[in-house]
């Protein structure tokens, strides 16, 4: 059937217009005056009630760590996940032992979360992590990115972070081998090396102040992509692991950028491992890593990698994080369909993702 | 013009029932647009319904509007022509709707952590779909929890309501009737605190009358941000629930 | 949308190959699941929101005006308007999504449905409101339309007001509408509206419902106005920057029949929507 048309099922589909009203409480009144003023005005039995509230909070925070160290050391060692989810403006401790990390903001010695999220804790900082958020780089990420901009000794890449990541021209590989100086006509050639739009994976090499990365693609195993299809899913799915290159069955590699950014391409030899020996290898590194040339591509191969591409959707549209384990879960459950357009339905979607969970557990 | 019996009745019913204290229906829906947006929200104040898609933190689209040590917040908002009883298109620089899009911008400026993002741009999108009094208070509101819901750190919920007065009764949470019926004010609070971030009255009042609608508008905001906690929480413990955090 | 040069040869390579493999698997007539509600806006006389899962999102809202005429014309008093979020007001996409409801609509629409009296018709508004695209918009658009139109009811002459029968004196005033909301009139009692396809053309083969990427590497796209189980309306447009705009008539013509079955099906599954 050419189009399944879903009744929508939100806030928005069904109109009530009840007269159902709520009124505020008479103590809403003598509101909670902690955050940022001055604290002349409110009433006291307000503030009263309130700092019960407080010690409560650090009570509990504190509650888990004596569980955890017998000797009564309220340091707490390891990441500890709090299940606590807290909102703007709420309050997170009011201890002055605890470092602040993201998500939070403090006035005088209390903290409160800027961000809706669950507490998190390494050794002394405490932060809060927020429920969703564009991607954060870190440094050693492998991400996808698509340059959007050519400046003079650099490259501005979209990642889908907060800020547009930099890849410098020194931080790429140059045609003729690292021993090669690099000459004024280097800069003036960026577009040859790479241009708007291109699409490459790189890793993240260090992260400015300001949040934004710098990349380098200073090895054989990353660069300008070719020979596949991209597309994009949410990054907090993408599972963190050693490597981020998969060499997937029925010929197709995977790059899964941790950025969210993936690039399902036809399988290749990786240049290292193409009998060429270590000392050669920069030297080898000709134009071809700069090529906007495909190889021939077999009508097989571009439905396989339709496939790998639905199967990882679906995975995203239930919101199961993607790992190798899973995406090949998937594949396997997809060979179910005979074609690949059958699994961009929606129930098809979470029959692949319920298969993919159950056959993964553990 | 409407009667004023029929507004607020002598034995204190309003025209859908309520009493003078008592705000109209909340909806209200986090995470409704994940694909097209960073963060979004649905919110349904009485027969006021609001959209607002948030992006960014990002790059800004205009080098020249970025600012060296903040964050900068661009605000749109869209009247849909079928939102009013009759039909009415007004043209994107319509100056009450200008003067919304400013108020709106100079709110949260001062309620988003700016300086965490220099140089970058949040773009807030508001549609407001249908209109029965309250407007600026649901786009407030709206816009609260679709940064909320984008990760964006704030120092607290933003929330507002609406107070008017007639004669010397005071209503809370007006609807259009109302509205164009009496002087009313909106109020935006930061969070439950009495910190005061928007006031706007646009009928005349007598000062003395003033005191006693701030009063009750505050209320009406303070418990408007509890009616959003509980939403943000109700979706913060589901998500959880999913596993995806 | 930024695609780079091997992205581009990629997809136009699949898109070529006979039979077709589109990025996603789909075949050439299959469309994405949408999503769809009718009724959602009280203030309107019919309304309706679709979303697509790329996260193009449409809401359409229809109201009808009471306007007078002189004489008994027959004109067909429709207008349509559209805002699409990103894309100034004014352009050529605006105006080709616009122009292209508004002539069908008032061609295909039949006046009586809009008459009250002999002095009175009502004006149908059409304002619609793309918060996102990715695609196309015209499809979107047309779709939400026509469940909008679904949904819109008409409401009737107060029985004690004028009267069925053609009264055109002029003391007798404006026309009382009954405020019974349950004793109103389908708009699509006795009519269906009409529905506009955008398809995309790709060498030989014709693709319904293309996402960004597709529509980017095509070579031109076709648009169909389908009505009343007929193709009644066609036009050529250009997706992309490129004067290969030239396709033969077997080309327009095998598009044209994957169209017209695409907006059968459409129809079809619309009509399934619960409305009020």
């Amino acid at each position: 059937m050419p189009i399944t048309v879903n009744a929508s099922n939100d806030l928005f589909s069904s109109t009530s217009f009840s007269s159902r009203a709520s009124r505020p409480a008479k103590d809403e009144f003598d509101g909670e005056d902690v955050a940022m003023s001055d604290a002349e005005s409110a009433e006291a039995e307000a503030i009263d009630v309130d700092e019960d509230d407080d010690d409560d909070d650090d009570e509990r925070l504190f509650s888990l760590d004596h569980n955890e160290n017998g000797d009564g050391d309220a340091r707490v060692t390891g990441v500890v996940k709090s299940r606590h989810i807290v909102t703007p403006g709420e309050l997170v401790t009011a201890d002055s032992m605890w470092m602040r990390g993201h998500g939070t903001y403090s006035v005088g010695t209390k903290s409160y979360s800027s961000v809706a999220g669950t507490i998190t804790r390494v050794n002394k900082l405490l932060s809060v992590a927020p429920l969703r958020g564009r991607y954060d780089p870190k440094i050693g990420d492998h991400v996808v990115g698509r340059i959007i901009d050519v400046g003079t000794r650099s490259w501005h890449v979209d990642i889908g972070a907060k800020q547009a990541a930099v890849l410098m021209l020194g931080s790429v590989n140059l045609p003729g081998g690292v021993q090669r100086r690099k000459s004024e006509s280097d800069e003036l050639q960026m577009r040859a090396f790479l241009k708007e739009g291109d699409l490459l994976n790189a890793e993240v090499q260090a992260v400015f102040t300001d949040g934004a990365a710098s990349l380098h693609t200073r090895s054989l195993n990353y660069g300008k992509l070719r020979n596949g299809y991209f597309f994009t899913i949410p990054s907090s799915l993408v599972v963190r692991s050693k490597y981020h290159t998969f060499e997937l069955p029925g010929g197709v590699d995977l790059v899964l950028g941790v950025n969210g950014y993936l690039w399902l391409r036809k399988h290749t030899q990786p240049l290292a491992e193409q009998g060429v020996s270590i000392t050669r290898i920069a030297e080898e590194a000709g134009w071809e890593i700069y090529s906007d040339e495909n190889e021939y591509i077999s009508v097989n191969l571009r439905d396989t990698i339709a496939r790998y591409a639905n199967a990882i959707k679906a995975l995203a549209y239930c919101e199961v994080g993607v790992n190798e384990a899973r995406i090949l879960a998937a594949y396997e459950a997809s060979k179910e369909y005979k074609s690949p357009g059958e699994m961009i339905e929606n129930n098809v979607k979470k029959r692949i993702a319920k298969y993919v969970l159950l056959s993964t557990k553990g | 013009m409407t009667s004023r019996i029929e507004i607020y009745s002598p034995e204190g019913l309003r025209l859908d029932g309520r009493r003078w204290n008592e705000v109209r229906h909340f909806r209200c829906a986090i995470n409704t647009h994940p694909v097209s947006s960073d963060g979004s929200s649905i919110i349904e104040q009485g027969n006021t319904k609001v959209i607002c898609n948030v992006i960014g933190p990002a790059e800004p689209t205009l080098r020249s509007r970025a600012l060296l040590d903040r964050l900068c917040i661009s605000v749109k908002v869209i009247v849909a022509p079928f939102s009013t009883i009759e039909r009415r298109k007004r043209p994107q620089n319509d100056s009450r709707i200008q003067e919304m899009c400013s108020s709106i911008q100079h709110v949260f400026e001062d309620a988003v952590i700016a300086h965490l993002f220099p140089r970058s741009q949040i773009d807030v999108n508001l549609y407001i779909v249908a209109q029965d009094g309250g407007v600026l208070q649901a786009c407030i509101n709206a816009t609260t929890l679709a940064l909320i819901d984008a990760g964006v750190p704030m120092y607290d919920y933003v929330c507002a309501c609406t107070a008017g007065m007639l004669d010397r009764e005071v209503l809370l949470d007006m609807n259009r009737i109302e509205e164009s019926d009496m002087p009313f004010l909106t109020m935006a609070t930061i969070g439950a605190t009495r910190k005061v971030s928007l006031l706007q009255l646009e009928m005349k009042v007598q000062f003395d009358r003033l005191e006693p609608m701030m009063a009750a508008a505050m209320s009406g905001c303070h418990h408007i941000r509890n009616l959003m906690d509980n939403e943000v929480r109700k979706h913060g413990k589901s998500r959880r629930q999913m596993g995806s955090l | 949308m930024p695609l780079s040069l091997t992205e581009e040869s990629y997809l136009n390579g699949s898109l070529s190959q006979r039979p077709p493999c589109r990025p996603d698997g789909r075949d050439q007539l299959q469309f994405r699941p949408i999503d769809a509600a009718a009724g959602i806006l009280p203030t309107t006389n019919g309304s309706a929101r679709i979303r697509l899962d790329d996260g193009g999102e449409c809401i359409v809202g229809v109201k009808a005006e009471v306007i007078t005429v002189s004489g008994s014309s027959d004109d067909v008093h429709v207008e349509v308007d559209c805002d699409i979020v990103g894309i100034p007001a004014n352009s050529p996409m605006q105006n080709l999504l616009c122009s292209t409801l508004e002539t069908a609509l008032k061609n295909s629409l039949p006046s009586d449905l809009l008459r009250i009296t002999n002095k009175y018709r009502f004006k149908i508004f059409v304002d619609g409101i793309i918060l996102d695209h990715v695609s196309h918009p015209l499809t979107l658009f047309s779709m939400t339309t026509y469940l909008a139109l679904l949904d819109t009811r008409l409401p009737r002459l107060a029985p004690d007001s004028l009267g069925e029968q053609d009264n055109d004196k002029d003391e007798i005033g404006i026309p009382q509408f009954s405020s019974d909301w349950a004793d109103s009139d389908r708009l699509c009692k006795s009519w269906s509206p009409p529905l506009v396809q955008h398809g995309i053309i790709v060498g030989k083969n014709v693709f319904v419902d293309a996402t960004g990427e597709e529509a980017e590497v095509s070579d031109g796209g076709l648009l169909t106005i389908w009505h009343n189980g007929r193709v009644v309306g066609l036009r050529v447009v250009n997706t992309r920057d490129s004067s290969k705009q030239v396709f033969s008539i077997n080309i327009i013509g095998n598009a044209v029949e994957v169209l017209a079955n695409a907006s059968r099906e459409i129809e079809k599954g619309l009509k399934g929507i619960r409305t009020s």
